[in-house]
């Protein structure tokens, strides 16, 4: 049984909730991404990278700038931060679309300074529905 | 406070009143990964307590104990940050309801007596009544009777504050009675139970209730009534599949003297169901209801098997969870367990000290029961051969039950095990494909994905095809037709190459194997289970199925001559 605070801990659980808001509204609080965070997204047969607190923002209100949902599924903390397993979900030009990513995030006083994602690029309605009469998921 | 804020406390109190009303022993659905979801959302100490040991609580519930483990942790954390007595009693009831194994009793004692000093400085009953609760089940697993007399003393107290304190009062008072033989108040506690769970709303009230009067009504020598209740046991523990309801309705049935009714429920329990037990709540009620009930029957394989599993828990009590009965002490049946495999030695020890445990406490039921208690005649080296002529049921029933074992047949849970081995006693000495068991309408194992590959109607015509392939096989072999044979097996390979060359998930190439290895695994995996569910209700039975199936990826049912059975494999009407 541990008992103690881990001070650690509690500055992953606030970047957690930090980028789960993040990516639902779009809103990064301050410190929310540090400095010189650098972020390396992995894509079905592409990559991208970004750098800087700035860089990192601009780069999804380029990309992906569509307010949504997040579900999460699972969140390890790791010796640097955190790995989170998570779908989103948003509405675009009258279309429903999803995807699924895995990020590892390092975090250093708060603010994360690096993230890994692999995300399975985006689904729009017709993938999803196709997927969903030909996959019968274990887990769903 | 900004919109997104207010929307996440709406949610946090959604999902923390609905698992408010989570039921002890009833699967979560989605309300653990909504709580997840809520959780890594939330930052504040306090409502990160909340949902936490919320999430705690419900792992346990759902039956995954190993899961709720650190998130009772860290609600203790953050209550603990707060410095709010009443949310850190909150959090400890989380971490006992985690840590409830047998394994754990030291750490459920220095936890019951944390919460015990921070609730006497809590207001709100309900704090006061988990404390009260959580303590007395602590004494109760100790057989502690000063710290029972004074949980006892304070449940009663509380019942003058709320109706929800006094159906445990009268619940826990009524457990404690029938410990010490006193019957003559049971009818009365049992109606303020009534009552009470009435008026306050529980759910599960009618299950307390339903106890008292079954084991009232045996103490009382009222069968009627026990017969009855039995039954309602026996529908519930198989309807909703819990092992330890199951045991507890075997054991019943044994108090009640119908080892008819004993068997068919323990044929459940054998095989690798024990051994697969979480080390949880019910662990130990499980094995001492089983040994139990085992032992009345002299089921010397299944007594083997339980006492081996309750072993390391020599000189306990066994408490319902809860502290809702009192099963006796594992020291009593383990001693009659080392009696009849012949431990002469260890049974007088474990005997003497479990009378002197009962004569402490003050149980003379439970004394004077083992007291009494004499073991059965020595076994026989083997059981008695199963008639040749004998007919042997293994068919599912009209109720989705199976019917397994010589005539009438014992009545087994579906498994899919017996599916498979339904399909291989069909065409005796046949070969059926392990793919061909295992996806058969299911369309798990082979998944299609979206790169070329062949449909599902295509595939299932393959199956079809190949089962009858199966069967021309099997007939050309009996008329020594060796071209057709041939012919029959190159046509049987084509179809598998097919079958096994669908494109995996995302239109990655499926290795050819995996897929056939797959099928192999899991198709042994089954059978085997089966077969020993089978050999815990007929040992030869088991052994003849040991002998004659064969698993891999192809399987078969070949008896050696001479050890034929007579299979009846479909439900008379």
């Amino acid at each position: 049984m541990s008992t103690t605070t881990d001070p650690g801990r509690t500055d992953v659980d606030a970047a957690v909730a930090g980028l789960v808001r993040w990516l639902e509204t779009g809103d990064a609080a301050t410190g929310l991404f540090a400095e010189d965070c650098f972020l390396d997204l992995s894509l079905p047969h592409w990559r991208v990278q970004a750098l800087g607190a700035d860089g990192v923002q601009e780069f999804r209100r380029t990309e992906h700038p569509f307010p949504g949902t997040v579900r999460v599924e699972r969140v390890d903390r790791t010796e640097h931060g955190f790995v989170m397993a998570f779908e989103e979900r948003w509405h675009h030009e009258g279309e429903d679309w999803y995807c699924r990513e895995q990020l590892r995030a390092d975090v250093v006083g708060g603010s994360i300074t690096e993230l890994a994602v692999y995300c399975t690029g985006d689904w729009d309605a017709a993938v999803q529905a196709r997927h969903a009469a030909q996959v019968t998921l274990l887990r769903p | 406070m900004s919109t997104h804020d207010d929307e996440l406390a709406a949610r946090t109190r959604a999902v923390l009143d609905a698992a408010a009303g989570h039921v002890f022993g009833t699967e979560p659905g989605r309300l653990a990964a909504e709580l997840y979801d809520v959780l890594v959302r939330t930052t504040e100490d306090t409502p990160r307590a909340r949902v936490a040991a919320a999430l705690a609580r419900v792992w346990v519930y759902g039956g995954h104990a190993d899961r709720a483990a650190p998130f009772a942790e860290e609600a203790l954390d953050r209550a603990e940050r707060t410095g709010d007595p009443g949310l850190v009693a909150e959090c400890l009831d989380a971490m006992l309801t985690a840590h409830w194994g047998p394994d754990e009793l030291d750490l459920r004692l220095r936890l019951g007596a944390r919460l015990d000093a921070v609730a006497a400085h809590v207001l709100d009953p309900e704090v006061r009544l988990r404390a009260h609760l959580w303590g007395l089940q602590v004494a109760c697993e100790t057989l502690h009777l000063q710290g029972i007399h004074r949980h006892l003393r304070a449940l009663d107290a509380l019942g003058e504050e709320s109706a929800r304190a006094r159906f445990f009062a009268a619940s826990r008072q009524w457990m404690y009675d029938v410990l010490r033989g006193r019957t003559d108040r049971a009818a009365a506690l049992t109606a303020s139970v009534e009552a009470a769970s009435s008026e306050a709303g529980l759910a599960d009230g009618w299950m307390i209730v339903a106890l008292m009067r079954c084991y009232t009504a045996i103490l009382t020598g009222d069968r009627t009534t026990g017969v009855d209740l039995a039954e309602r046991m026996e529908e519930f523990g198989r309807a909703e599949g819990v092992p330890e309801v199951v045991a507890e309705a075997a054991w019943v049935w044994a108090l009640l003297d119908r080892p008819d009714r004993v068997r068919p429920l323990l044929g459940e329990l054998g095989g690798s169901v024990l051994a697969s037990l979480p080390r949880d709540v019910n662990l130990l009620l499980t094995l001492q209801c089983t040994l139990a009930a085992a032992l009345a029957v002299d089921d010397r394989e299944l007594v083997a098997a339980a006492a081996a599993l309750l072993a390391p828990f020599e000189d306990r009590a066994v408490v319902n969870a809860g502290a809702v009965y009192v099963h006796g002490v594992t020291d009593d049946t383990l001693s009659r367990a080392a009696a009849v495999l012949g431990d002469t030695e260890r049974a007088e020890r474990l005997r003497e000290r479990a009378l002197a445990t009962y004569r402490r406490i003050g149980a003379p039921w439970w004394h004077d029961r083992l007291r009494d208690w004499t073991p059965p005649a020595p076994a026989t080296p083997t059981s008695p051969p199963r008639p040749a002529a004998s007919e042997v049921h293994l068919h599912p029933t009209a109720s989705g039950v199976w019917l397994v074992g010589p005539a009438p047949g014992h009545p087994v849970r579906p498994l899919r095990g017996l599916d498979y081995l339904h399909r291989l006693l069909s065409s005796p000495g046949g070969t059926v494909p392990a793919i061909d068991l295992v996806s058969d309408g299911s369309g798990t194992v082979l998944q299609p994905g979206t790169g070329p590959t062949i449909d599902r109607q295509a595939a299932a015509s393959y199956r079809r095809r190949l089962a009858d392939i199966d069967a021309e096989l099997a007939e050309a072999e009996q008329w020594a037709d060796q071209g057709r044979a041939e012919r029959l097996a190159g046509e049987r390979e084509a179809l598998l190459d097919e079958l096994g060359a669908a494109a995996g998930l995302g239109g990655r190439a499926r290795a050819h194997g995996s897929t056939r290895e797959r099928a192999r695994v899991a198709a042994t995996k089954a059978i085997g289970t089966a077969i020993d569910r089978i050999g815990a209700i007929d040992a030869d039975l088991g052994r003849h199925l040991r002998d004659s199936v064969r698993t891999g990826s192809e399987c078969s049912y070949r008896p050696a001559v001479g050890d034929e059975v007579t299979w009846v494999l479909a439900a008379r009407p």
